[in-house]
């Protein structure tokens, strides 16, 4: 989706103008303190957002103000877009109790579902358990990185 | 050089035990390079616990060999699925992906290959004949140098990437504010941590680089119901036309190995920087500027050379005088005080053979990069037969453990999914992401060399371009702001001439 450049540098002088109360209220421990460099940073964000805002208005007559690229009419395609950080959430909130070899191949299973359709489903599921045990294996048993065990704790995996 | 040693070190190296090391090294350094989630420094850190126990030559052996592998190892993921696998491959990734998209990818994977052997033998040689030298030279850089160094890297990747500069500056002042958060490098005073403890430590690149590129690009693939798109690789022979385009560009393949082992060899800077200083210089020097962004392999030819010998360049410094020249060579101090050899000045006197033994080690790996690279390049055409959304599903899972495996918490998820977001937003709107990871990493850097020269100048503003190299440096930094206004001034005026 893409947006006349005056939103994205209305939105960009906001952030600078909040972040640079925030960081006009950091100590100053005599000299240039912790507020300096993010302070010259966010004074650059704000020109350039404001120069982009300028650019914005001076391409309004012959640009739209917002643009959907042909894949994002359909409400689909917008269900699709929303899979992704729904599925990252998921994993954030269950993995921890239910385990990753439990949640990873839930989420894996549902994103192949949407992506191949229903009709494929049982190489979908077979997929869907093959990689994130795979994974689990390079990762928590070579690597030793220590993935949730959750529901699956006391079963002796490899 | 002295050739008896050389002798010495090669029988110790051509032994079978050595050479399988390297071969299982550089398997490994295949693997580590093209996971986006596992960064070279993890991998070697990794082995550490094995190293000790191996002897020394093998040790050494397998610590060059991953790092001189793994850095052209991350180009593949970069090409075919835009997502680096190293920071140092985000430079041309665009640029890399562009190509696979016309049907050109395995094209310039080869090419990449190409010029990676290139810029990592110039490495290993700059590395053995000129190593002292260099980092007499490389310690002449003072803060200010360093200062106007990152400057200069930080505008380059600016203005180079983005089809607006100035959408190239906002991504860059982005990146680079989002480096402040977190407790300060001078004051240790918490700066936009909202009281969370979990942003004390401050953003993670790596869930960041992860999150930008590869959720975003999940997102893109999933959302444009690419379900049955297939990357397309195009071409089984995987040099064909990779020679005559090596040679077109000669000029880049010369000068890129000298950027990176220079810039390798100044401590802090690593492959990642002299990778975008390369890319952009090539552009500046180029015969087709305009061509940058479509998919087109100079930019490619010049920064994957450099990356590579940056990579070399980059212990240089580690064995002249025990000071790493990245996070990877700062490991392998540590591994070489664990097997007795102490870096330093005295090191090519007291451990000579060791230390041709790790040159001998540069130049094997480098060599049979080639014949790994190619079956890499190879096996990752398996991709062509998989439809897109079906990577990406097991590609989201990669993401979601690499963030985590950072610093085994979830606050790398979270970041990763945060920018993965803004990323996605950003660049439907011309916003490129590089400059945001690049300003992300080289954050802290830069304002502790500014601190630094500030006190050094005691508040004399000039000092800041007190010696030749400072002015240098602020020099080619200033001509890359002006480039696109001089571009724009001239194509006006020559709009203005012919009457438009």
């Amino acid at each position: 989706m893409r947006a006349n450049d005056i939103f994205a540098g209305s939105l960009l002088v906001a952030v600078s103008l909040y972040g640079i109360y925030l960081a006009l209220q950091f100590p100053s421990f005599g000299g240039l303190g912790p507020a300096f460099f993010p302070l010259v940073l966010l004074g650059i964000l704000l020109c350039c957002a404001l120069a982009l805002i300028v650019s914005g208005l001076r391409k309004l007559p012959r640009q739209a103000l917002f643009e959907l690229d042909p894949w994002a009419r359909s409400p689909r395609a917008v269900g699709t877009l929303l899979l992704i950080p729904a599925a990252i959430l998921f994993y954030i909130a269950t993995a921890r109790t239910l385990g990753f070899l439990v949640v990873a191949p839930i989420i894996m299973f549902v994103l192949l579902l949407w992506g191949r359709g229903v009709r494929r489903a049982p190489i979908s599921a077979a997929l869907a358990v093959i990689f994130p045990v795979a994974i689990y294996w390079t990762f928590a048993v070579m690597l030793r990185v220590p993935l949730p065990a959750g529901i699956l704790r006391d079963v002796r995996l490899f | 050089m002295q050739f008896g040693e050389l002798v010495l070190a090669l029988e110790v190296v051509l032994t079978f035990e050595v050479l399988s090391v390297i071969l299982l090294a550089a398997a490994f350094g295949i693997f580590v390079g093209s996971m986006p989630g596992i960064s070279v420094t993890l991998a070697i850190a990794l082995l550490v616990p094995i190293t000790f126990f191996m002897d020394t030559a093998p040790a050494l052996a397998a610590v060059a060999t991953v790092a001189a592998i793994a850095i052209f190892a991350g180009d593949l993921p970069g090409a075919l699925l835009r997502i680096p696998g190293t920071p140092a491959s985000a430079a041309y990734t665009e640029e890399a992906y562009a190509m696979t998209r016309k049907g050109l990818g395995s094209h310039i994977l080869g090419v990449s290959l190409i010029c990676s052997v290139i810029g990592g033998l110039f490495g290993t040689l700059a590395l053995s004949f000129i190593a002292p030298n260099l980092a007499r030279f490389a310690l002449s850089f003072g803060y200010f140098e360093y200062f106007w160094l990152v400057v200069m890297g930080l505008t380059a990747a600016a203005f180079v990437s983005a089809e607006q500069p100035l959408k190239g500056v906002i991504s860059l002042a982005l990146g680079l504010f989002l480096s402040t958060v977190g407790f300060d490098p001078i004051y240790s005073h918490p700066r936009f941590t909202f009281g969370l403890i979990e942003l004390f430590g401050g953003i993670n690149f790596i869930a960041a680089l992860i999150g930008m590129f590869a959720i975003a690009e999940i997102c893109r693939v999933f959302a444009s119901g690419n379900g049955g798109g297939k990357v397309v690789r195009g071409g089984t022979n995987i040099f064909r036309g990779a020679g005559p385009v090596v040679w077109k560009y000669k000029g880049h393949v010369a000068r890129g190995p000298v950027i990176g082992t220079f810039v390798g060899s100044l401590p802090g800077a690593g492959a990642d920087l002299a990778a975008w200083i390369s890319y952009a210089l090539s552009r500046r020097f180029s015969k087709t500027p305009k061509k940058y962004g479509t998919g087109h392999p100079e930019g490619v030819v010049a920064a994957t050379s450099t990356n590579n010998a940056a990579a070399c360049g980059t212990w240089i410094p580690a064995l002249v005088f025990g000071i790493p020249g990245d996070s990877v060579t700062a490991v392998v101090i540590g591994i070489l005080f664990l097997q007795g050899i102490q870096p330093g000045p005295r090191i090519f006197i007291d451990q000579t053979t060791m230390v041709y033994a790790i040159f001998v080690a540069f130049f094997i790996a480098n060599l049979i990069l080639i014949p790994l690279g190619w079956l890499a390049i190879k096996a990752s055409g398996i991709f062509t037969r998989i439809s897109q959304v079906d990577v990406m599903s097991v590609v989201l899972i990669l993401a979601i453990v690499g963030s985590f495996a950072i610093e085994n918490s979830v606050t790398g998820i979270v970041v990763m999914l945060v920018l993965g977001i803004l990323a996605f937003f950003m660049q439907e709107n011309g916003f490129p992401i590089a400059p945001v990871v690049l300003g992300l990493i080289m954050g802290p850097l830069l304002e502790r060399y500014f601190f630094q020269s500030v006190m050094r100048s005691g508040g004399d503003p000039m000092a800041f371009l007190g010696s030749p190299i400072s002015v240098v440096l602020a020099t080619v930094t200033l001509l890359i702001i002006l480039l696109p206004i001089v571009q724009r001034g001239r194509a006006l005026y020559r709009q203005h001439k012919h009457g438009s």
